[in-house]
């Protein structure tokens, strides 16, 4: 599904932090209200906003909670220049925000299978929340059981996982992964993932997915060597504009843009793109290999 | 290949009049063979120098009112070196002509980077002295540069080179002159017009560079006027560019004097434009029986002298 094309979200409307709160030591959370214009700006899960630090630079970000009142919030782990300058912004500080952009993440019937790897979390927060409303309350689609992955290179670097427990429910699960093994399953997520298939014999399981590419492309050939297991991936690529003209998020061979195609892909797609786990584009247009 | 939207342009034959600006998706060859399967005639590149730039740093596109946008991209690009590459993936997968946009820090610059794209494939050049948040804004502002940088890339290629103008100058026609004194095959008019947007609640200028190039609805009448004002001055092509939406603007175009079109910014509402483009055109022609879209090239001239020239005072 793509979204409603409207012009009016295509200039960054400034508006000031409202709270911030600290995830662990390199993530933070920034809530603000996001209200553009008259009417209540629809966002849904995987979907992502350009968020502009005035004064640096602007920069494509998952939504990581969709609350009410045009309350929104990003989360930002502090790995580059830009986000380092937001880790610095306090309550007041204003940021400009565009979007939403792209398709999103859609709930699907019976055994979800989530996995954040690293600050991806933050991107599969809202269908995680999304497929346990619909847990609670079954009323065009059933979902079984809520399997959450929650991977980080090490315990300090984990994150959401309290209100990971506060969202899932009787029989889901969370399963924390480490790289280290300092906290729940020593491996990558994607051993984890390997694993809970083997052993489970559910049928009809959807794997929703966001984190590093080289994770990804692994989670998807783990999904296909399952009976082709449906997925749905979050790509991220640099983009300058987010509305389908700049071109850097281009993926080969089909020409499909990450800003309007994406972010979410399936498996019908992710199998003819050649570029994914492999090439991305940098400001310049220029390729480079992961 | 003939049929009622196909034109030539020094030598090269475009089944339609449609060519993909410079600027907007032309990086990545997936991009371009995109648009090549939707329908388009013809692509141009994004603008490419004789080495990586990264531009300006985002916010550099925004859309400022319904269909009208402000960059400034600052002409970033990959450099020669590693789109030579790119350009023989263009050619591969697609065979409707290719477009190379160039610029440099002067004419031997342009020309090496010209010479190459064409030993890589290209089948025209296209000369950016006119992009208006970059160095070479300058160039396409002045007469006398805008000639010699034209003579020197002629020099140095024998595929057709076309020039493209700015319209952020008083009087186009004698850059438009220069560029045909200078052995351009072709002019394309126009590039973006220089315009700024400022945030309501800060005032604070929103393009990371502040000033930016306008594209977009708004700015089709000044590139509809600017062709109509070189037509008559020159005997190249004029490849007409700036806002254009819809198959009514093209036939604008046309009748200022156009013989094919450039369209980018309309590509934010996606390619199947193309195609309700070229089919708005086809019913036009077959309504009003005109066999080919070009004999209605130049047709606004014929008011020419039915246009009031004073103004009427009163007594």
């Amino acid at each position: 599904m793509k979204p409603p094309y409207d012009y009016r979200l295509n200039k960054p409307f400034l508006t000031p932090i409202i709270d911030i709160i600290k995830e662990n030591n390199r993530i933070k959370t920034f809530i603000f209200e996001y209200n553009p214009i008259s009417e209540p700006v629809k966002i849904n899960p995987g979907q992502f906003v350009m968020v502009w630090v005035p004064g640096s630079d602007e920069i494509p970000m998952s939504v990581s909670h969709i609350g009410k009142n045009s309350k929104i919030s990003i989360s930002v782990a502090d790995v580059g220049e830009t986000t380092h300058l937001m880790h610095q912004l306090k309550i007041g500080d204003k940021i400009g925000i565009r979007g939403p952009y792209g398709n999103w993440f859609t709930s699907q019937n019976g055994t979800a299978i989530v996995i954040g790897g690293g600050i991806g979390m933050a991107s599969v927060l809202s269908i995680i929340q999304d497929l346990s409303n619909h847990k609670n309350d079954p009323i065009d689609i059933k979902i079984d059981k809520i399997i959450c992955i929650n991977g980080a290179k090490t315990k300090s670097e984990l994150c959401f996982n309290k209100e990971l427990q506060k969202i899932l429910k009787e029989n889901d699960s969370l399963e924390i992964c480490t790289d280290d093994g300092s906290r729940g399953f020593k491996g990558f997520t994607t051993e984890k993932l390997k694993e809970i298939l083997n052993k489970g014999k559910s049928n009809s399981i959807t794997v929703y997915a966001c984190g590093p590419e080289k994770m990804l492309k692994t989670v998807f050939q783990i999904c296909e060597d399952h009976n082709k297991i449906p997925v749905q991936l979050n790509l991220e690529r640099m983009m300058r504009c987010g509305f389908g003209i700049c071109g850097l998020c281009a993926l080969d061979p089909t020409g499909l843009l990450v800003c309007r195609d994406g972010p979410i892909f399936t498996n019908e797609i992710l199998r003819e793109i050649t570029d994914f786990g492999k090439i991305h584009r940098d400001f310049s247009g220029k390729t480079y290999l992961i | 290949m003939l049929n009622e939207l196909s034109c030539e342009i020094s030598g090269i034959e475009f089944e339609n009049p449609l060519i993909l600006a410079s600027g907007i998706l032309g990086v990545a060859p997936s991009s371009i063979v995109r648009l090549s399967n939707a329908g388009i005639g013809g692509t141009t590149t994004k603008s490419i120098g004789p080495r990586t730039r990264f531009g300006f740093s985002n916010p550099s596109i925004i859309e400022i009112d319904d269909g009208s946008f402000l960059n400034s991209v600052g002409l970033a690009n990959p450099g020669i070196e590693a789109f030579i590459p790119e350009i023989k993936e263009i050619k591969k997968k697609t065979n409707i002509p290719l477009i190379v946009s160039v610029f440099g820090d002067d004419p031997h610059i342009y020309a090496e980077v010209a010479k190459k794209s064409e030993l890589a494939g290209a089948d025209a050049i296209e000369i950016n002295v006119s992009c208006p948040h970059a160095e070479v804004a300058s160039i396409g502002l002045s007469a006398e540069l805008t000639k010699k940088f034209t003579e020197q890339v002629k020099k140095a290629v024998n595929i057709p080179v076309f020039v493209k103008l700015t319209p952020n100058l008083a009087n186009i026609i004698p850059i438009a002159k220069a560029a045909e004194n200078g052995g351009a095959d072709a002019i394309v008019a126009i590039n973006t017009v220089r315009g700024l947007s400022l945030d309501i609640e800060t005032g604070r200028p929103i393009l990371s560079h502040g000033i930016g190039g306008l594209s977009g609805k708004a700015i089709r009448p000044i590139g509809v006027r600017c062709v109509y004002e070189i037509y008559p001055h020159v005997k190249i092509p004029i490849i007409g560019c700036g806002g254009i939406s819809k198959w009514q603007d093209v036939l604008e175009y046309i009748y200022a004097g156009a013989t094919a079109v450039q369209l980018g910014s309309i590509f934010s509402r996606g390619e199947e434009k193309i195609n309700e483009i070229l089919d708005g055109l086809h019913i036009f022609l077959k309504k009003h029986n005109i066999s080919n879209l070009q004999e209605l090239r130049g047709k606004s001239h014929d008011f020419d002298d039915e246009l009031e020239v004073k103004p009427k005072f009163q007594n």
